[in-house]
C-alpha cells in the first residue's frame, strides 16, 4: 500500500542507519586515522563511538522535549525568522554533504571500475538515480535497504575475515605510542562520521509519552553494529598493510578485497563484486542527505493550512523541489573534484563548521521553542 | 493522474540514463585495442634499466596471440619509469596490466638499491600493477627468457604455477603488494624467491632478503 506519510519502521531505521554510518566510515576513515594514530586508532574508534552514543542520548533528550519531529516543532513553536534561518542552515549542510557523498561515490566508481570514463558523466548518472530514489519517498528506500541489509553485510564480513590469513602481528604490536592530543583528534575524526545521527531529529516517531525513545534505542543498536564493523575492519587493515602503508592508500578497504584469493580458481573478481557494499551504503548516505535537502525545501514552502486536501498536496514533491537540490549536489561534487584533495577539504568544513553547529543547534531548538511557548 | 505522472517520470529517467550510458561508452578502450602481459622482466645492463613484457600464447578468444614472445625489443633507459614508458610506446596496443602474474627482477637490478627503491615507489604511486603479482629474482633475465620455448606453457604462467607448487614447502610467496607495504612500514624482512635456470627448467635455490629499510641481500 502506498502510504507516503514519511514514516518507517524501527527495523528499517536500524538498517538504514547501519548503512549510513558504516559505509563511508569503513571506506574513508582508515587512512586518515592511520595518519593520526596508527594502530592506536582502535582506541580512537572506541572513544569516538562513546562520544557518538552520548550525542545520541542528548538528541533523545531533545526529542523528548520537542515531542514531535523537528520540522513540525519549528513550524509550531518558533518564529518565522528563526525557523527559516535554522532550516536554511540544515538544508545547506544537507546539500553540501550530499554533494560530498556524490563526489566520493563517483570517484570510487571511476577509480575502481571505469577509469577512462569522464567524471561528470558518472556523477550525472549517480545524481539522477539518487533523485529518482528520493522522489519515491523514504518508505520505498527504507524497504530496499531493509531487503539488501543481509546480502550486503554478510559477504562483507566474510571477506574481511578471509583476510585474517595474511594478518601480520608485527604490524599491530606497537600500541599506546600515540600522544593524548593525537588520540583526541582521532576520536573526533571518528565522531565526525557519526554526525548523520543529527537527522534522527527529523524522523517521524511514534506518538508516545516519551517521544523518541524507540528511535534512540534503535539507532543505538545501529551505532553499536557500525562501530563493531569499523573496529574489526580497521584492525584487519592495519594488520594486513601496516599503519604507514595504510596511511597512504586511497580506498584501502577496496584494495584489501582485491588481495583475497580463493583456492580452486573460481570467484576471481570478488573485489569487483564487493564494491557493491560501498555502492549501496554510499548511495544510502547520499539519499539520506538529498532526502533532507528536498524535505526541508518542501517544508519551507508549506503553507499553514489545516485543510486535508492542502496537506495532501503539500506532501507531494514538486518538480523544482527535487531538481534544484539535485543540480546543487551535482555542482558541489563537481567543484570538489577540481581540488587535489576534496575529501580533506570537506572534512575540514565538517570538523570546524558543520559538526559544532549540529551539536549546538538541537539545544537552541529547545530553548527558543520553550521561550516562545512561555511567551 | 498520479499513475500517469509516475509513468512519465519513469520514462524520463530511463531515457536520460540510456543517453548518458551510451555516450559514456565512447571513451572506453575496446578489448581488441589492448594487450594483456602476464610477465614483466626488469634487468640492469650497461648502467641502464632494461624492461620487457611477456604475453600469453593464446589471445582472449583462444587465437594465437601475435604478442606471445617475451624477448621482443627489450628496451633500455635511465630508470624503471622511463624504460617502462619507452617499451609501452613501441607497442601497437594499450597495455593492460590487470592480468600480470609475475615480475622477474635481475640480480644486477636488485644490487642497484636506489633504482630498485624508486621502482617500488613508482609502482605504488601508479597503481597499475596488481598487488598480488608474484615477485622473483634471477641471475640473468635473458637465460630465463631463453628457456620459454622449451616450456609447456608461456613463461609467466609457468612461473606462477611453479611458485604456487612450491608454496607448501617454501612458505608464502611474496607479492608486489607486500614489497610496497614493507617499503613504507620497515618492520619485517621479506624473502624474494631467487630462481636459477638449470637444463631448461627453473629451480628455487635461495632468497633475496629485503625490508627493514636495508638494502637487498642475497643468500642461498
Amino acid at each position: 500500500m502506498y502510504v507516503n506519510n514519511g514514516e518507517i519502521s524501527s527495523r528499517q531505521t536500524f538498517r538504514l542507519y547501519v548503512f549510513d554510518l558504516m559505509g563511508i566510515a569503513t571506506l574513508l576513515l582508515p587512512p586518515y586515522l592511520a595518519q593520526l594514530c596508527g594502530i592506536d586508532g582502535i582506541w580512537a574508534i572506541l572513544i569516538g563511538t562513546g562520544a557518538g552514543v552520548l550525542y545520541l542520548i542528548y538528541l533523545g533528550w531533545v526529542m523528548k522535549r520537542m515531542q514531535m519531529d523537528a520540522c513540525t516543532y519549528l513550524r509550531e513553536n518558533t518564529g518565522v525568522i528563526f525557523r527559516f534561518t535554522t532550516v536554511g542552515l540544515v538544508w545547506l549542510h544537507s546539500i553540501i554533504t550530499a554533494g560530498f557523498c556524490a563526489y566520493v561515490f563517483s570517484n570510487l566508481m571511476q577509480y575502481t571500475l571505469v577509469r577512462e570514463s569522464k567524471f561528470w558523466i558518472i556523477l550525472f548518472v549517480i545524481v539522477l538515480v539518487a533523485a529518482y530514489a528520493v522522489s519515491g519517498g523514504i518508505e520505498s528506500r527504507a524497504r530496499v535497504y531493509e531487503v539488501l541489509f543481509l546480502p550486503v553485510l554478510i559477504p562483507y564480513i566474510a571477506m574481511m575475515l578471509a583476510t585474517i590469513k595474511d594478518f601480520e602481528f608485527v604490524y599491530v604490536e606497537d600500541v599506546f605510542r600515540v600522544s593524548g592530543r593525537q588520540l583526541l583528534e582521532g576520536s573526533y575524526l571518528v565522531f565526525l562520521f557519526l554526525a548523520p545521527l543529527f537527522y534522527s531529529l527529523f524522523l517521524i516517531g511514534e506518538k508516545e509519552k516519551n517521544y523518541g525513545r524507540n528511535v534512540v534505542k534503535t539507532i543505538l543498536c545501529s551505532i553499536g553494529l557500525s562501530a563493531l564493523i569499523l573496529f574489526l575492519s580497521y584492525v584487519l587493515l592495519v594488520g594486513n598493510f601496516g599503519e604507514n602503508a595504510l596511511a597512504k592508500m586511497r580506498f584501502p578497504v577496496v584494495t584489501i578485497m582485491s588481495t583475497i584469493q580463493f583456492k580452486g580458481n573460481f570467484l576471481k573478481r570478488m573485489d569487483a563484486l564487493m564494491l557493491g557494499v560501498w555502492f549501496f551504503t554510499l548511495y544510502a548516505l547520499l539519499n539520506l542527505h538529498l532526502h533532507y535537502g528536498v524535505l526541508l525545501l518542501k517544508d519551507a514552502a508549506l503553507k499553514e493550512n489545516k485543510n486535508q486536501k492542502a496537506k495532501q498536496e503539500g506532501r507531494q514533491t514538486k518538480w523544482w523541489q527535487l531538481v534544484v537540490p539535485s543540480v546543487l549536489v551535482f555542482g558541489i561534487a563537481y567543484v570538489l573534484q577540481q581540488y587535489e584533495d576534496g575529501i580533506r577539504l570537506f572534512l575540514n568544513y565538517y570538523a570546524y563548521v558543520a559538526v559544532p553547529i549540529m551539536v549546538v543547534l538541537p539545544l537552541v531548538f529547545v530553548i527558543v521553542g520553550r521561550k516562545n511557548k512561555s511567551a | 493522474m498520479h499513475d500517469m505522472s509516475s509513468y512519465i517520470r519513469i520514462k524520463f529517467y530511463v531515457l536520460c540514463m540510456m543517453a548518458v550510458l551510451v555516450l559514456s561508452a565512447c571513451a572506453a578502450t575496446e578489448l581488441e585495442e589492448r594487450c594483456f602481459p602476464i610477465l614483466t622482466s626488469v634487468g640492469f645492463e650497461d648502467r641502464k634499466v632494461t624492461y620487457a613484457l611477456g604475453f600469453p600464447r593464446e589471445g582472449l578468444a583462444g587465437e594465437e596471440s601475435k604478442n606471445s614472445k617475451t624477448n621482443v625489443s627489450r628496451v633500455k633507459a635511465k630508470n624503471f619509469k622511463e624504460s617502462k614508458t619507452k617499451y609501452e610506446s613501441r607497442l601497437n596496443k594499450v597495455v593492460d596490466y590487470n592480468h600480470l602474474k609475475v615480475i622477474v627482477l635481475e640480480e644486477d637490478f636488485m644490487e642497484q638499491v636506489k633504482i630498485y627503491e624508486e621502482m617500488i615507489d613508482y609502482l605504488a604511486e601508479l597503481e597499475e600493477f596488481p598487488r598480488n603479482t608474484y615477485v622473483c629474482a634471477v641471475e640473468d633475465v635473458e637465460d630465463l627468457l631463453e628457456i620459454e620455448k622449451d616450456l609447456p606453457q608461456e613463461l609467466g604462467t609457468y612461473l606462477e604455477e611453479y611458485l604456487n607448487k612450491q608454496e607448501n614447502a617454501k612458505g608464502d610467496i611474496l607479492t608486489l603488494g607486500d614489497l610496497m607495504d614493507e617499503k613504507e612500514n620497515k618492520k619485517m624482512v621479506l624473502y624474494i624467491p631467487y630462481l636459477e635456470v638449470e637444463d631448461s627448467y627453473v629451480e628455487w635455490e635461495g632468497y633475496y632478503a629485503v625490508g627493514m629499510g636495508l638494502p637487498p641481500v642475497k643468500f642461498q
